[in-house]
């Protein structure tokens, strides 16, 4: 998952300042003992069974995924670079401990200059530019 | 050769040399891979992302209804999702998810050819694929490699 000192300021803000609707203490409907009840987890994680269809951008849809399916069917088609993070949390040498939170040590991004290009050119000239002139 | 068949042979010898190590990763996990969400093999994708490359407003979507950007989004997260999990698996001390993604981004064809498509898309006059380059294409955190940021 990205962390949020690494996204933009203008994205950071936005979920910092995000509305989050209140509820209060009304439950949406009667609790019943959790021995008697059917649970369901929800997730926006884009999860789904292989050969189901990839969910899309603004989709509102869901995919069901039953309590016995096989966890080698899963799949994510979540439509952000982002969450690549997932596949791996974070070695422990990039992150540290300070006053019972974590925190994330900073990214050290190594500085490149942005290279020109030819508006007009499709994008493999500049892809096969930067792969072979090392 | 053209464009495209030396981007198709660049990608082709990567997959050919990172499939080893997708397999091995795949046996570490009691064969499970996020590998799979295009249907289509990593040979039929790599051909697709290098024509893609070359004359992008030349290619059909492979995939009924859907939009061409979105059919080369979904195979290119396919193929991400396959030289990760090769790279889980290599003993090279890419320990970290993030030396992984900065490999990917920045040491092979695949990325540079990723890159070079998000520069393009960044200023193609089409609101699906304008949408996608800013917020699906390249992770924030390797953005520094793209024209735009």
């Amino acid at each position: 998952m990205v962390k949020l000192s690494e996204l933009p300021a203008q994205h950071r803000d936005r979920y910092f300042n995000a509305e989050i609707l209140d509820f209060g203490e009304t439950p949406r409907a009667p609790a019943r003992p959790l021995s008697e009840s059917r649970i369901c987890v929800l997730s926006t994680a884009g999860l789904h069974l292989r050969g189901d269809a990839p969910f899309v951008g603004y989709a509102t849809d869901y995919r069901t995924i039953p309590r016995g399916a096989d966890m080698d069917d899963l799949v994510m088609s979540h439509l952000s670079t982002n969450f690549d993070r997932a596949v791996r949390s974070g070695h422990p040498t990039k992150w540290r401990f300070s006053g019972g939170c974590l925190r994330i040590a900073p990214m050290r991004h190594r500085a490149r200059r942005p290279r020109q290009s030819n508006p007009r050119a499709g994008p493999a000239r500049s892809a096969l530019h930067h792969r072979f002139s090392r | 050769m053209s464009d495209a068949d030396v981007l198709h042979e660049a990608l082709l010898q990567e997959v050919a040399l990172l499939r080893p190590w997708y397999e091995q990763s795949r046996q570490n996990r009691k064969g499970c891979s996020a590998f799979g969400i295009s249907e289509k093999t990593p040979e039929d994708i790599v051909r697709f992302l290098a024509n893609f490359a070359v004359t992008p407003q030349d290619i059909e979507s492979p995939y009924h209804d859907t939009h061409v950007i979105v059919a080369f989004k979904r195979m290119a997260d396919d193929l991400r999702y396959f030289y990760t999990e090769a790279a889980i698996a290599r003993p090279d001390g890419r320990g970290s998810d993030l030396e992984i993604a900065n490999w990917l981004w920045t040491d092979t064809t695949l990325g540079a050819l990723l890159v070079a498509v998000r520069d393009w898309a960044m200023e193609f006059d089409d609101p699906i694929t304008l949408e996608l380059a800013q917020n699906a294409m390249v992770p924030f955190h390797q953005r520094h490699h793209t024209k735009h940021g």
